[in-house]
């Protein structure tokens, strides 16, 4: 996901669903570009395994310091706008 | 039509004798068919005052894209309501000063519309991979 914010008021602007992110979806806005700033999660490997049949999985997870707060909102992405920016430490914390 | 393409079964389906039905994917489907999401989110607007707003979303796509939004208020939080219908509860009443425009470019959108004084705004967008 990625979250565009105010940066005066760390409130949320908007988002960019989805857990890998391609240079098309870095190079997306919303709203004005001098007002929001952005927070891109991207979702990596951490952990792969083979059943006795070898047959290979793998788990993603968010390659962020907030991969809690993220894994929550890849659910139900609209909770996203329970959250705002600090922005000072960039670290979304809960309205 | 001739016989060659591409096909893509569902699990637990031989992809030679499959029907359409047990398909993920056929070429012969044709572009609306295999229509995907290209990208999609959301964005906020917080407290209004009864004033024209804009979201104004930049996709970098490259194409017009074909485009779903759904918006939801602050009064109507339960509920998605897909965009222009049901814009009443929205604009607050008949004779709204501005009109709504939802403007496509290949490079980015716009959506503007009177909003209702005290609601916030959410819409959802989905920009597919078919250019209008």
């Amino acid at each position: 996901m990625i979250i565009f914010y105010n940066l005066k008021t760390g409130n949320i602007a908007g988002t960019i669903e989805g857990r890998v992110h391609d240079n098309a979806h870095l190079k997306m806005s919303i709203g004005d570009k001098k007002e929001n700033g952005k927070i891109v999660c991207q979702w990596k490997v951490s952990k792969r395994w083979k059943n006795k049949k070898g047959e290979e999985f793998v788990n993603f997870e968010p390659s962020h310091s907030q991969k809690k707060i993220f894994s929550e909102i890849d659910e139900k992405p609209v909770d996203v706008y329970k959250y705002k920016v600090n922005i000072k430490t960039q670290k979304l914390e809960k309205k | 039509m001739a016989d060659y393409g591409l096909k893509i079964s569902q699990d637990g389906y031989d992809v030679k004798t499959a029907s359409d039905t047990e398909l993920v994917f056929s070429s012969k489907f044709g572009t609306y068919a295999s229509m995907t999401i290209a990208v999609s989110g959301t964005a906020n607007k917080g407290s209004v005052s009864g004033e024209q707003i804009e979201f104004s979303i930049n996709h970098s796509l490259g194409y017009t894209p074909f485009i779903l939004i759904y918006y939801r208020t602050s009064v109507n939080q339960n509920n998605w309501q897909w965009f222009p219908l049901g814009l009443e509860s929205l604009l607050g009443h008949a004779d709204s000063p501005d009109p709504i425009f939802l403007n496509i470019y290949d490079d980015h959108f716009t959506l503007n519309f009177w909003a209702f004084a005290g609601n916030s705004v959410i819409i959802k967008y989905y920009l597919f991979n078919v250019s209008v």
